[in-house]
C-alpha cells in the first residue's frame, strides 16, 4: 500500500504562486475556487518585518472530517482511496456544503453555477466535451471541489505501472512547477522517500493537529517542530 | 425595716422576671421544628417544570433525538438558513449567530490569496472550525467529525 503526500518548505517559498498557476492550468478550476492558493503573513514589527507564504491545498487527511460530514447525512461522495488519496464524486456531491463547514484547512471549493475563465467566451478546454474528460475534470454546477494531488496522473502511472513521482508525467503539476523546490510529492509510508527523509531531516508539520484530521501534508516550518 | 422588705420585694421579682426571661428562652431552644405547608400556585409548578426540564434536557440529549429522528429538523440538506445545518444548530440547539460567526472579517487562515482580496464564491461565512470542534470531537456529544488531539 502506498501513502501519497507532500512536503512543503515554507522556509523556501517565496509567494510568486507558480503552483497555484499551474494547478489551474492542469485541472482547470472555476474562477475563484482554487484548489490551490497561497497565504500571505506579515510577521515582526515594523522596520524589522517579513512575510512568510504557506502554500494551502487539500491536506488529504488520514481521518479526514470531510468524508465524515458527508458520511454522516448519508451522501457517501468521498472517499479516500487505496493511495491515501480524498476524492470527491461529482456524480454523487448534492452540493450541501457540509464537508466546507467541517475541513478546518479551508479546501473544498463550491461551484454554484458554470463560468467560463474569461467573460469572451469558452476556452478549448471549456468547449471539450466531458466524455473526453477525466472524471475529476468534469465540472459540475451545485457541486464541491477540491484538490485531487492531481490523481489522473497518479492513476496513470499506476496503470503503466510506474512508480508516481520518478517523472515529471507522474508527479502533481504544482510540484513539477515550483521554481525553488519547495514542494515535494511523495510515498509517506516509504521510509527511503524524499518525503519522508524530509520529513525526519527537517521537522516537517502537520498542521492544526489539534483536530485530529491527520493531514498528509506536511510542512517545513521556521523554528521546525 | 421597710426599705428592706422593699428591697427583698425587688430582689425577688428581678429573679422571677429573670427566671421567665431565661425560662422563655429555653423554651424556644428545644422547641420542635415546626413544618410551614404552603400551597404553591400551579403556574409557579408549571414555570419549575420548565425550568428542571431544561437542565434535564441537555445538548446530549437533545442531539440523540435529533439523531433518531424524534426531533423533525426536515431533510433539506444545504447551508440556506432553513437548511437542516442552521435548523439544527440555531433552532434546535438554540445557538445563537454570534456563537459560531464571530467575527465581521476573515482571519488570516482563511482562503485569501491576498488580503485586499474579497470572499471566495460560495464560501460559508466566517466561522472558526475550533468551534465545531468542542461538540464534534471523538467522543463528542455531537456527530463525530475531528479525531484525538494530536493525532
Amino acid at each position: 500500500m502506498t501513502n501519497y503526500g507532500l512536503v512543503i518548505d515554507t522556509k523556501r517559498c517565496m509567494g510568486c504562486r507558480s503552483c497555484v498557476a499551474s494547478c489551474m492550468v492542469e485541472n482547470y478550476y472555476q474562477r475563484d475556487n482554487p484548489w490551490n492558493y497561497v497565504l500571505e503573513h506579515e510577521v515582526g514589527t515594523y522596520p524589522n518585518v517579513s512575510r512568510t507564504f504557506t502554500p494551502m491545498n487539500c491536506m488529504h487527511c488520514d481521518n479526514p472530517a470531510c468524508k465524515k460530514a458527508c458520511d454522516n447525512i448519508g451522501v457517501g461522495a468521498i472517499t479516500k482511496n487505496e493511495s491515501g488519496v480524498v476524492l470527491i464524486d461529482y456524480e454523487k456531491c448534492i452540493g450541501c456544503r457540509y464537508c466546507i463547514a467541517a475541513c478546518p484547512y479551508g479546501a473544498p471549493q463550491y461551484i454554484d453555477e458554470l463560468q467560463n475563465l474569461y467573460p469572451e467566451g469558452a476556452t478549448p478546454v471549456e468547449e471539450t466535451a466531458d466524455s473526453k474528460k477525466h472524471p475529476l475534470h468534469r465540472k459540475k454546477a451545485n457541486t464541491v471541489e477540491k484538490c485531487t494531488l492531481c490523481w489522473h496522473k497518479i492513476e496513470q502511472a499506476i496503470d503503466e505501472g510506474k512508480t508516481p513521482g520518478s517523472d515529471q508525467e507522474s508527479t502533481p503539476s504544482c510540484v513539477n512547477v515550483c521554481p525553488v523546490r519547495a514542494r515535494h510529492f511523495g510515498d509517506l509510508d516509504n521510509p527511503l522517500s524524499e518525503v519522508s527523509r524530509l520529513i525526519g531531516e527537517k521537522r516537517a508539520v502537520k498542521l492544526k493537529p489539534e483536530y485530529g484530521t491527520d493531514p498528509k501534508i506536511r510542512y517545513v516550518v521556521d523554528g521546525g517542530n | 425595716m421597710a426599705s428592706n422588705d422593699t428591697m427583698a420585694k425587688q430582689m425577688v421579682y428581678g429573679l422571677l422576671v429573670a427566671a421567665a426571661i431565661l425560662g422563655a428562652l429555653g423554651g424556644y431552644l428545644v422547641a420542635p421544628e415546626k413544618t410551614v405547608e404552603v400551597e404553591v400556585p400551579v403556574e409557579v409548578e408549571v414555570e419549575v417544570e420548565k425550568i428542571v426540564k431544561v437542565y434535564e434536557n441537555t445538548f446530549s440529549d437533545h442531539a440523540e433525538d435529533i439523531r433518531s429522528g424524534a426531533v423533525d429538523v426536515g431533510d433539506d440538506y444545504s447551508m440556506s438558513l432553513n437548511g437542516r445545518y442552521h435548523t439544527i444548530h440555531a433552532t434546535e440547539l438554540g445557538l445563537s449567530c454570534l456563537s459560531c460567526h464571530v467575527g465581521s472579517e476573515y482571519d488570516e487562515e482563511t482562503q485569501y490569496q491576498r488580503a485586499d482580496k474579497g470572499l471566495v464564491r460560495g464560501s460559508v461565512g466566517v466561522v472558526d472550525r475550533a468551534i465545531c470542534l468542542g461538540c464534534h470531537r471523538e467522543n463528542g456529544i455531537a456527530n463525530e467529525l475531528f479525531g484525538n488531539e494530536g493525532n
